[in-house]
């Protein structure tokens, strides 16, 4: 089994409809959302959902009014300013339990808390194991482990050897889960300066976990110097730059239509696309 | 000596789990007396770090052997310290491992075999 | 008055809008910048800050103090991040998965855990032209962004008019830079991933009861469907930024469009006061 992760650090550089498109050129395949928090990919697979599960947080802190004296101790003591007035602010409230046992009326308990749900659906392309995490929640780090796992079980079980990961934007806790035991990420990063910025903060985090990485350039000739600079970069942080893709706003013509431009096969962005899934592909495959 | 297995049931013929902190159960063999027990894996649940919970709820019974599927750095760091020696890539079921480890099969390690969050992947 | 710029989806212009806006309120008021997209600070790009001071930023984690310690394992079962493990005569901390909650330390019955401070990224802070500008930067491997961005936000004086860029999404680092704040501006584009990630986004602000408004940008490259939700929702329009070539390539070199694209100024300063009649009334 292969694992291939897709990220940007940067948000809005195209993969999602990079990710959209390797599913098509790599079907039958399991696909994976771990962008728990903004989930897109659905939009251009649109996938047929077949079992839902909820996901559960850490068991956030509820305050009995009938027993509460007002003493405030929980007040003072909370270091997420999550309590005020008697009352528990649930997206404030980290559920670290400390005012549960501190309270000297215990008039403090800790509730089960639904903080996501995630899916198992059919698309065209294979499987896809996808989240939606609650609003104003914490924890996208497990959401997107368990969503990993449950993909690698789908894998396993449908014995198909490759895992297409659409992963989340930034360069924290969720990014971090996604990155565990990955054979390949792919950064996909624009020729703008916040584009390089972001490359180098993802492939820093990148190395700081061993992980091997390959870059695409997307819409590479909107300003060639600047790509240049990342194929510079990228030699000098022994990186190979596997794809360099136009800007063609059919990639977002495809998008309002909800799917993946590769299946306009005729464009020049489908070939290129096409071109460098097949340098990963021996690359992971080996 | 103390052996504890991760295991997905509490039987000596249930299979090995691949996984340290998110397994179900552990099967605990005691070479002096013979003696056969299951514990539940109180690291199951919770957010994070579920390897050292486990790791410390191992080293509170006073086990002197671990034997798993896979077992990431935060769990190997704190068996190390509890001096709870490890042997990873363990298949097939309990009984097997611990024929297996009596014999002397199994080679030990003091490296995690995984990343962390394996277990929840 | 505390403005925040965010966006459900990155890469829609967010900084775009929020260094554009600063600058144009820069020519008539008192302004203060606050990056509070820690993992990726990119405003510093286009508002290139003379940085004038740096410190960092830390969080408090346990430390034990092996004189008093007993090892009761008190701390290890009340965590509920499982960062301590307490074993024979030795307590190992996994500062990474700390909250930095405090229960421990308050808890411990022989007062043997105090705190230990862990460096989480820092804080750059300066002057581009007029405004007091600043930016967190998360170190690299640190999960843990809130405790940062809420340094950040420290700085909020209220003598100015402040900016935050808001990391996108809708999860802990956004709201922590959101909350609080007068008036949120939303950034996206006109297409179904724009559209699905702006109702995120509308729908985590109505939680926290912070009103806002949306900036649509590239607003001719796809459908009108963002127009419609607007108008459904009754969320108020702010303004259209067409696409344009010429503000791509602005963007690519980290150039802030009222820099070369001096029409821009006012319909920023517009947009600031409708804010801010919206907000007064």
């Amino acid at each position: 089994m292969k694992e291939l992760l897709i990220i940007s650090g940067k948000g809005g550089t195209g993969k999602t409809s990079i990710a959209g498109s390797f599913a098509a050129l790599a079907a039958p395949v399991v696909l994976v959302d771990c962008d728990v928090d903004a989930a897109n990919l659905h939009l251009l697979l649109n996938p047929e959902i077949k079992e839902e599960h909820e996901f559960f947080g850490l068991p956030k802190a509820t305050i009995d009014k009938d027993k509460c004296t007002g003493c405030n101790l929980c007040q003072e003591l909370c270091h997420f300013d999550a309590i005020s007035e008697g009352m528990v602010n649930p997206f404030l409230c980290e559920g670290c339990a400390f005012c549960f046992y501190i309270c000297p009326e215990q008039a403090i308990s800790l509730r089960d808390n639904v903080c996501g749900h995630w899916f198992i659906s059919n698309t065209r392309y294979g499987p896809m194991v996808h989240a939606k995490l609650g609003i104003a929640e914490d924890n996208s780090g497990k959401l997107v482990a368990e969503v990993r796992k449950n993909a690698r079980e789908a894998a396993k079980e449908k014995n198909l050897e490759i895992i297409i990961t659409d992963g989340p934007p930034g360069i924290g806790c969720p990014v971090i889960s996604s990155l565990s035991g990955i054979d390949l990420a792919l950064i996909v990063t624009e020729p703008t300066l916040s584009g390089i910025h972001d490359l180098k903060r993802v492939v820093g985090l990148c190395k700081h976990f061993g992980v091997k990485t390959a870059v695409c350039i997307n819409k590479y000739d909107l300003d060639e110097k600047n790509t240049r600079t990342i194929e510079e970069y990228c030699a000098e942080e022994d990186i190979q730059v596997v794809g360099k893709i136009s800007f063609d706003p059919s990639v977002t013509k495809a998008m309002l239509n909800g799917r993946p431009v590769i299946e306009l096969a005729q464009l020049n962005v489908s070939q290129q696309i096409n071109a460098m899934y097949n340098l990963i592909y021996r690359q992971i495959s080996t | 000596m103390k052996i504890a297995v991760s295991a997905e049931g509490q039987e000596l013929n249930s299979p090995v789990n691949p996984r340290f902190g998110r397994c179900e159960y552990f099967v605990i063999y005691d070479q002096q007396t013979g003696s056969i027990e299951a514990i539940a894996n109180p690291g199951t649940s919770g957010a994070g770090g579920a390897g050292i919970k486990t790791a410390q709820a191992l080293a509170n019974k006073k086990i002197d052997v671990v034997l798993v599927g896979n077992v990431g750095p935060n769990a190997v760091e704190t068996l190390n310290a509890a001096k709870i020696d490890i042997y990873s890539g363990i298949t097939g079921t309990v009984q097997e491992s611990i024929d297996l480890y009596k014999k002397g099969a199994l080679t030990k390690t003091n490296q995690p075999s995984v990343d962390s969050h394996f277990g929840l992947k | 008055m505390i403005i925040s710029v965010a966006s459900g989806k990155g890469g829609t212009g967010k900084t775009t809008v929020s260094t554009s806006l600063a600058l144009a309120l820069d020519r008539i008021r008192p302004v203060l910048f606050l990056d509070c997209d820690v993992e990726e600070p990119n405003a510093h790009i286009f508002l290139k800050p003379a940085i004038a001071t740096t410190e960092k930023v830390h969080r408090p984690i346990p430390m034990i103090d092996y004189d008093k310690c007993t090892y009761c394992q008190n701390c290890s079962d009340i965590c509920a991040f499982n960062v301590l493990a307490v074993l024979e005569k030795t307590v190992l901390i996994f500062g990474e998965l700390c909250h930095s909650c405090g229960s421990c330390w308050y808890q411990c019955p022989e007062k043997a855990i105090t705190q230990t401070d862990k460096e989480i990224g820092l804080i750059e802070s300066g002057k581009s032209q007029n405004m007091d500008f600043s930016n967190g930067k998360l170190n690299i491997g640190e999960a843990m962004s809130p405790p940062l961005i809420k340094a950040v936000k420290a700085k909020i004086s209220p003598k100015k008019t402040t900016i935050i860029d808001a990391p996108p999404g809708t999860s802990c680092p956004v709201i922590t830079s959101v909350k609080d704040t007068d008036f949120c501006i939303l950034v996206t584009e006109p297409t179904p991933f724009g559209l699905n990630d702006l109702k995120l986004s509308v729908e985590m602000l109505r939680e926290i009861g912070v009103p806002c408004g949306v900036i649509v940008n590239r607003a001719d490259i796809g459908n009108d469907d963002v127009l419609r939700y607007c108008t459904r929702e009754n969320i108020p329009l702010l303004m259209q930024i067409p696409f344009d070539r010429k503000i791509a390539s602005l963007y690519a070199k980290g150039t802030p469009i009222v820099v070369e694209m001096p029409e821009y100024i006012e319909k920023f300063q517009n947009v600031y006061f409708e804010i801010e009649r919206m907000v007064q009334s």
